[in-house]
């Protein structure tokens, strides 16, 4: 006989989250299946986190604006005092290329 | 240097969607990533290969955040009419009423469940590496994601009183 380590909140959120291994998965899954108020709570966290995942996922397509890109080619784009980070507020994405 | 820019460019679409998903407002998102960029550019010889590069741009992300915030006595991230839901949502997803649903209660939570909502269950991330992000303890993270949790269910539950919270605790628009 297996001695089963008991069902915490802890895994129960990891459920949701899903990280679990398949097998603790499916030791939550039937600890779940007999209760069923916990269950439905689970199945509708579920939907929420499904849900902002979708819409997540649609945003990772958007074109990245110019000005960011330029940041990454611009090789002079150093240092290390926050000066560049407030010229590029004040002077515009243009600026980017004049740091340095 | 060069493999590390490339990184940095990898990340840099998820970077995005975490600053949009937390603030609301796509251009103040794109401000900020930009200023978290400039910073992480220059600290990029102090980036430790093999370590999660998306997690440290996070943390320099919310640092920009936060002394945005403290600098402009900007309320916490803004703008609660302002939701994700001009953010197209392709009209083959079944249940699109609930994705709206779904986001407009998500702009309503609070700034700390918001974030860690966002780290661990949009991002993907550990809770170890969350609680490093965070600055708090793995314990705390998981208290404020499942708080996180039960918020926005409540959020959608009760539909009607949108926006109204944040009103009550005296938080503005952004200008």
């Amino acid at each position: 006989m297996t001695i089963s380590t008991p069902i915490t909140d802890d895994d129960v959120e990891a459920f949701v989250s899903d990280r679990l291994d398949p097998e603790r998965r499916a030791e939550v899954d039937r600890w779940l299946s007999a209760r069923p108020e916990r269950l439905a709570e689970v199945r509708l966290f579920q939907e929420q986190q499904a849900a902002l995942r979708r819409l997540a996922d649609d945003m990772l397509g958007d074109p990245i604006p110019d000005r960011l890109l330029a940041l990454l080619r611009d090789e002079r784009c150093g240092g290390e005092d926050g000066q560049n980070i407030n010229r590029l507020r004040r002077d515009g994405p243009d600026a980017a290329g004049t740091i340095g | 240097m060069e493999s590390r820019r490339q990184a940095l460019l990898d990340e840099l679409p998820r970077l995005r969607r975490y600053a949009r998903m937390l603030v609301g407002d796509p251009s103040y998102a794109d401000d900020l990533v930009q200023d978290c960029l400039v910073r992480a550019i220059a600290n990029l010889h102090r980036w430790q290969d093999g370590t999660n590069m998306r997690a440290w741009l996070f943390t320099i992300l919310r640092n920009v955040l936060y002394n945005d915030l403290r600098r402009a006595r900007r309320s916490p991230f803004l703008d609660a009419g302002e939701s994700l839901e001009t953010v197209p949502v392709s009209a083959t997803q079944e249940s699109r009423m609930r994705v709206m649903d779904v986001d407009r209660a998500f702009a309503r939570l609070a700034p700390a469940h918001k974030e860690v909502f966002l780290l661990i269950a949009v991002e993907g991330l550990d809770y170890e590496e969350a609680a490093r992000i965070l600055d708090v303890p793995v314990g705390t993270v998981k208290s404020r994601l499942s708080r996180a949790r039960a918020e926005l269910r409540s959020h959608i539950e009760n539909d009607d009183d949108a926006v109204q919270p944040l009103a009550e605790q005296g938080l503005t628009t952004r200008p």
